[in-house]
């Protein structure tokens, strides 16, 4: 795990990010422990307060679960679940972007054009 | 057993070296070589006994020692340091009578003319000789003990010297002096613990 | 976030001349280090000497682990290491004594383990010249060494820490933090850890809740990555500064612009201000808290 110390992102959200990236590629499997909060703010040379923080997080997206005296362990990662949540992500995107298109009184057809082209552009 | 351990914890190597070697050396190598026992082990024995407690408990009543806080974040603190202080007092205090009576008897053994005393004033000589080296040693280091400087320790060790000697010479065949030194003795040992701890218990406090 | 306590305190008293020690309330939570901040004379030694045990003209309730222990008790002292800047050991003291004085002071204390300390702390115990070196003739950092090494050795469950850091070199306060974030991996959770310090950039990265202080009283508390959120750093350009000073906490100023310290709450309040906003770290949050509340006629510019 890279932590940066002046990247603008505050650390324990780089250790969350990595984290959630590790286990939604299943680097780390499902019912395995998280490493210690102690353990792993000693390895990272941080407080314990950050990597409880960023925990706290990874709890909250309920990627794992924190069980009492024993640390956190990482949830079965449903995939249909996950698609679900990617789905809902992309949905609320694209909603902001019909918002701001609707300020901007631009209509839907250059709306659409403005997609076709970032994502030809994303394609070259 | 604990006790004699709280007091071995206070001496250095060098205090040992010197306390339970060295010292014995050389009062024996007075002894066997200068024909002025037991005045001249007296004075020896209690100069010693003075200068070498600036490696015990050298400046523990002076201010730079006064807070005391590593003996006082332990629970034990204060009973470890009483037993320590006073193990050294029944050390000092071994220490005369086993030497003050071997010169005594040593001296008295190579020239049939001296001390011609009768058994009350060879005990009453012995007695005197004994509390005296001790209680002028152990007033000695109740004094030295609030200064952290070792030339105070050596200046009032010669203090002492000339007090004890003295004493010593003018008391021969005297019967009372001999209860007089054993009520000094129990002052200054009971004395000398006291000043100690009363220092670490006020430590506790703002004055 | 549930967090026990390792010290809860009470009407904390103390008067001397013209000092005053006042704390209504004092909670330093467990598991964690906790850093105790506050300028010279803000009553930091006179707290930790208190907790520690060796002051006690005091007034109010102190109790440890939980509420469940006092000072009075058996246990207690144990179960608590401390090191401070004082007198600490006898005068008389060599290296090779405190060793031996320590397993008869501390039911919990381990040779080995200090000797092992020592070492790794590079205070070469076994050598002849080391061992029988006066303490009193030591340097403040290897004095300082030899304390960490003294309570490290010890089975603790709570180390009050005296300005471990002011007398120790840069690599030795790397050190001293790692020694701090390994104590309490090694206790998982049971272990705490309260200490003082001025260097508060060099002990960040092992601060998880920070208490300031400033005559004699508490001033701000929190859990770092919270105080983080309380506060925020500002920086704007020259013709804001009247305006930003009415809003910030502290403020300092030049030709070019200013940069102070906010609370997060206020941002509001600085819109229609061409301002940058950033997350500012411990110290900087420390240092607006304690120029805030100092009573020292500074000139900050």
């Amino acid at each position: 795990m890279k932590i940066l110390q002046s990247s603008g992102v505050p650390i324990y959200q780089q250790i969350a990010d990595q984290l959630q990236a590790d286990i939604l590629a299943g680097k780390i499997k499902q019912g395995e422990y998280l490493p210690s909060i102690r353990g792993l703010a000693k390895d990272l040379k941080i407080s314990v307060i950050t990597t409880m923080k960023a925990y706290e997080q990874l709890e909250a997206l309920g990627l794992v679960t924190a069980v009492q005296g024993k640390g956190f362990y990482v949830n079965a990662q449903d995939s249909e679940m996950m698609k679900e949540q990617h789905l809902r992500k992309v949905e609320t995107a694209l909603l902001e972007a019909i918002q701001a298109a609707d300020i901007a009184g631009m209509p839907d057809s250059e709306l659409i054009e403005t997609l076709t082209a970032l994502l030809s552009m994303k394609e070259n | 057993m604990k006790k004699i351990k709280s007091y071995l914890v206070f001496t250095s190597f060098l205090y040992r070296l010197v306390m339970f070697l060295v010292i014995h050396t050389i009062i024996l190598g007075l002894l066997l070589f200068l024909p002025v026992a037991p005045y001249m082990e007296a004075a020896f024995l209690a100069f010693f006994e003075i200068v070498s407690d600036n490696w015990l408990f050298g400046g523990i009543c002076s201010k730079e020692a006064a807070s005391m806080d590593y003996l006082k974040s332990s629970k034990k603190g204060m009973q470890v340091l009483t037993a320590g202080l006073t193990l050294d007092l029944v050390r000092r205090f071994f220490y005369s009578a086993l030497w003050m009576s071997i010169s005594f008897f040593y001296a008295r053994s190579q020239n049939p003319n001296a001390f011609l005393f009768n058994n009350v004033q060879t005990v009453c000589f012995l007695a005197t000789s004994i509390l005296l080296t001790y209680s002028l040693s152990v007033a000695g280091i109740m004094i030295s003990r609030f200064f952290s400087n070792y030339w105070i320790n050596i200046l009032i060790s010669y203090a002492a010297i000339i007090l004890l000697v003295l004493i010593m010479f003018f008391a021969q065949g005297n019967t009372y002096i001999p209860f007089l030194t054993l009520v000094f003795a129990i002052l200054v040992s009971v004395l000398s613990v006291r000043l100690v701890i009363k220092k670490m218990k006020e430590s506790y406090y703002d004055k | 976030m549930n967090v026990n306590n390792v010290i809860n305190g009470q009407d904390i008293k103390k008067k001397f001349r013209g000092f005053e020690l006042n704390i209504p309330s004092l909670q330093v939570p467990k598991g964690f280090a906790t850093a105790l901040i506050g300028e010279n004379g803000a009553g930091k030694t006179t707290l930790l000497n208190i907790l520690a045990g060796i002051r006690l003209d005091y007034k109010g309730n102190l109790t440890f682990f939980d509420e469940a222990h006092t000072l009075e008790d058996e246990t207690t002292k144990d179960q608590i290491g401390y090191t401070g800047p004082g007198n600490y050991y006898l005068p008389n003291w060599t290296v090779s004594q405190v060793k031996t004085i320590s397993e008869l002071l501390f039911e919990n204390f381990s040779a080995k383990r200090f000797e092992s300390l020592c070492e790794e702390l590079g205070i070469s115990i076994n050598d002849f010249n080391m061992k029988n070196k006066k303490v009193i003739a030591l340097s403040d950092g290897m004095r300082m060494k030899l304390m960490l090494a003294g309570v490290l050795a010890r089975d603790t469950k709570l180390l009050i820490l005296d300005e471990p850091a002011s007398p120790l070199d840069p690599l030795m306060r790397d050190k001293l933090c790692e020694l701090i974030r390994d104590y309490l991996d090694r206790g998982n959770g049971e272990t705490s850890v309260f200490f003082s310090t001025h260097n508060i950039s060099d002990m960040e990265n092992v601060t998880d809740y920070a208490i300031i202080m400033e005559h004699g009283t508490i001033v701000e508390q929190g859990f770092v990555e919270d105080l983080k959120e309380k506060y925020i750093l500002v920086k704007g350009e020259k013709e804001h500064i009247q305006a930003a000073k009415k809003i910030l906490y502290s403020c300092s100023s030049n030709q070019y612009g200013f940069e102070g310290i906010c609370l997060a709450s206020k941002l509001d309040q600085l819109a229609g201000m061409d301002v940058s906003v950033e997350t500012p770290s411990l110290s900087q949050i420390s240092i607006a808290v304690m120029k805030a509340n100092t009573k020292l006629q500074m000139k900050f510019a």
